[in-house]
């Protein structure tokens, strides 16, 4: 098999033919093997009759279902289980996406990329907030992940098999695998992708940006400090020491040379500073000793 | 359900016979039992209209001497019962699990040690779980009869845990509860969370559904445990709540909480600096609020960081636990 394509569905009764006609149209303009792993993320409508009823008419058509109502990460996860192919796109199950563009994604793929990315632009900018914050998250990514993407939440992203079995791969890690990718050698791509349709009402809010913040740390301290901690905590623990030892200092300081009885809010704050980077440095230890217990991963290599 | 009990010594005690049954009844005895002869004689009368065909195990803690005597005395010549007995305390989850292993019924039903419902509710049970109903079956107590103190704490128990985990069960701790054998092994109970099966067990995607059951009159005279249990109870509660809603995002928890300390710590460091600068000229360091702002610090950080270290360890470690599929793929 060449290429796995990966479609999640959410109560899509309506569309889901028009997508499945026009995506097997386009793709047999290509000279390749491919099957289409359909993920329903658990439709409550007709959708799974129609899958079935698709399923009887044409071969390359499998898929999973799931019993209860997963965000598309998981789904993908899911997905990614399923393919044999070299080559895995994934995509919303939605009429938006133009399908010519999985063939660019497959041809970027086919010149050596690992990943490559869609790039919906011009998405959000029908809300200010979210256009923004967007943005900010993206702009993020690329100064702290030195990763240069521009829509990093695309759904449309295409990856070569091989690649995955060296990314320890759990729940909600599927937003992050460029950054993964990169970070093991793989070559990231974008091109530039068409999106239709207005998304869907969510509910957005400056929460959201919050928790993509985190998220970027969190990457940021997995990809670059997570084969040694000790080095992540030790860093943050430096400044805290130096303020602890230069408020025990003065305080010793004062009581030796003025005489006079000090407050014990400074050498208490200092304490407490002194404390804190202490934790942080056992903190560090401790992450190394659950890193080096863990088994060494294998190399990823291009081969062909 | 899986509970690490293969290092504990057990002494299992049970006749030759391993064809596979219809139904397996378990009875964890742990802490509470009453007669458990009259027990097992009332649920065997009820199931003996559904099949023949069934088993019961009786999965006693280490420390319950006095009920594996009195199991074995009406047990030793019936070769449907069979009898595990742990050799130190291990609680109710690990003999809930050790139980549901050496099952070998086709549909699996739990039950309390003590008088708590009347057993022709399983007739129902069966009935749903026969006809692919549901993939759990769970059973709530009627309450008509029930004592006024019980129904409140109860209420008070099962409002806290619709607020924390959104599940919405009337009676989650009822111990009459039924499962086709394949939902063993589904999800890990340890501790004291084979309450929470429901709460788990449709978390990770299973069908449950509900019947309600006549409490037996021993069931409804007032219980009060003591202040440990109700606080054994609201650590179980916030702890379902963690499992639930963090396991694979710890940072999301404790970076939330740790951000806001520090966040709030700061102002106030940067609010007195600013006053010592331009307003007042005292020192710093006669100002307990100092203290108290440098403590927020220490501890929102701390929090945060101890996030970060949950999410390397997931990182490194963690397998996926999937949903689960209704339908294999072709």
């Amino acid at each position: 098999m060449d290429l796995s394509l990966i479609i999640t569905l959410y109560n899509q009764v309506n569309d889901i033919e028009i997508i499945y006609r026009r995506i097997s149209l386009e793709l047999k303009k290509l000279s390749l093997k491919y099957e289409i792993i359909f993920v329903d993320e658990g439709s409550t409508d007709g959708t799974l009759e129609k899958l079935k009823e698709l399923k009887i008419h044409d071969a390359p058509i499998r898929s999973v279902v799931m019993c209860r109502r997963v965000d598309s990460n998981e789904a993908f996860l899911e997905g990614f289980e399923l393919a044999s192919g070299k080559y895995i796109v994934t995509m919303e199950g939605h009429k938006g996406y133009d399908p010519a563009d999985i063939l660019r994604l497959v041809i970027m793929l086919q010149s050596g990329h690992d990943v490559v990315c869609g790039w919906r632009k011009g998405k959000f900018m029908n809300s200010v907030l979210r256009g923004l914050i967007v943005k900010t998250v993206n702009a993020l990514v690329s100064y702290f992940c030195k990763v240069k993407i521009h829509d990093i939440g695309s759904s449309f992203k295409g990856f070569r098999r091989n690649l995955l079995d060296y990314i320890n791969l759990y729940s909600g890690m599927y937003g992050y695998l460029p950054i993964l990718a990169a970070t093991i050698g793989a070559l990231i791509g974008e091109v530039e992708v068409t999106y239709g349709q207005k998304e869907n009402k969510e509910n957005y809010s400056i929460w959201n940006g919050w928790k993509a913040l985190l998220d970027i740390i969190l990457i940021k301290v997995l990809t670059d400090f997570s084969k040694r901690p000790a080095r992540l905590f030790g860093f943050f623990a430096l400044p805290f020491w130096l303020i602890g030892i230069y408020l025990l200092y003065t305080y010793i300081h004062h009581a030796l040379h003025s005489g006079l009885p000090s407050t014990i809010t400074m050498s208490g704050t200092g304490a407490l500073y002194l404390l804190l980077a202490a934790s942080l440095t056992a903190f560090g230890l401790i992450s190394e000793l659950f890193i080096k217990t863990n088994s060494s991963e294998e190399m990823f290599v291009h081969e062909d | 359900m899986k509970t690490d009990t293969s290092q504990v010594l057990q002494k299992v005690e049970e006749p030759e016979r391993n064809e596979p049954v219809d139904i397996s009844v378990i009875v964890p005895v742990v802490e509470r039992y009453d007669d458990l002869e009259m027990l097992y004689l009332s649920y065997a009368e009820e199931i003996e209209k559904l099949t023949e065909n069934y088993e019961f195990i009786f999965v006693i803690d280490g420390h319950m001497e006095s009920a594996y005597k009195s199991v074995k005395r009406f047990s030793r010549h019936n070769p449907k019962i069979r009898v595990i007995k742990f050799m130190r305390p291990l609680g109710e989850s690990a003999a809930l699990a050790t139980g549901c292993e050496r099952a070998s019924g086709t549909y699996i039903f739990t039950l309390s040690s003590y008088f708590q419902v009347e057993p022709d509710g399983i007739t129902e049970m069966y009935r749903l779980l026969i006809n692919d109903e549901c993939d759990i079956v769970i059973t709530r107590r009627d309450r008509e009869k029930d004592s006024f103190f019980n129904r409140v704490q109860s209420f008070v128990f099962h409002k806290i845990l619709r607020i924390l985990t959104g599940a919405n069960y009337r009676d989650i701790s009822c111990g009459l509860r039924g499962m086709r054998r394949e939902m063993v092994g589904v999800f890990d109970i340890y501790g004291d969370l084979h309450r929470f099966i429901p709460v788990l067990a449709e978390h990770r995607g299973l069908r449950i559904k509900e019947v309600v059951v006549k409490q037996r009159k021993e069931d409804t005279k007032t219980r009060f445990y003591g202040l440990r249990t109700y606080l054994h109870r609201i650590i179980d509660l916030m702890n379902l709540f963690f499992l639930l809603r963090f396991t694979f995002k710890p940072l999301r928890f404790f970076g939330i909480i740790g951000s806001m300390l520090t966040i709030l710590g700061s102002a106030i460091i940067l609010y007195l600096i600013y006053r010592r600068l331009f307003t007042e000229g005292f020192g710093l360091s006669d100002k307990p609020s100092l203290f108290v702002a440098s403590i927020l610090i220490v501890i929102g950080i701390q929090i945060f960081a101890i996030g970060l270290v949950g999410e390397i360890i997931i990182y490194t470690r963690s397998r996926r636990s999937k949903p689960l599929k209704l339908k294999k793929p072709e």
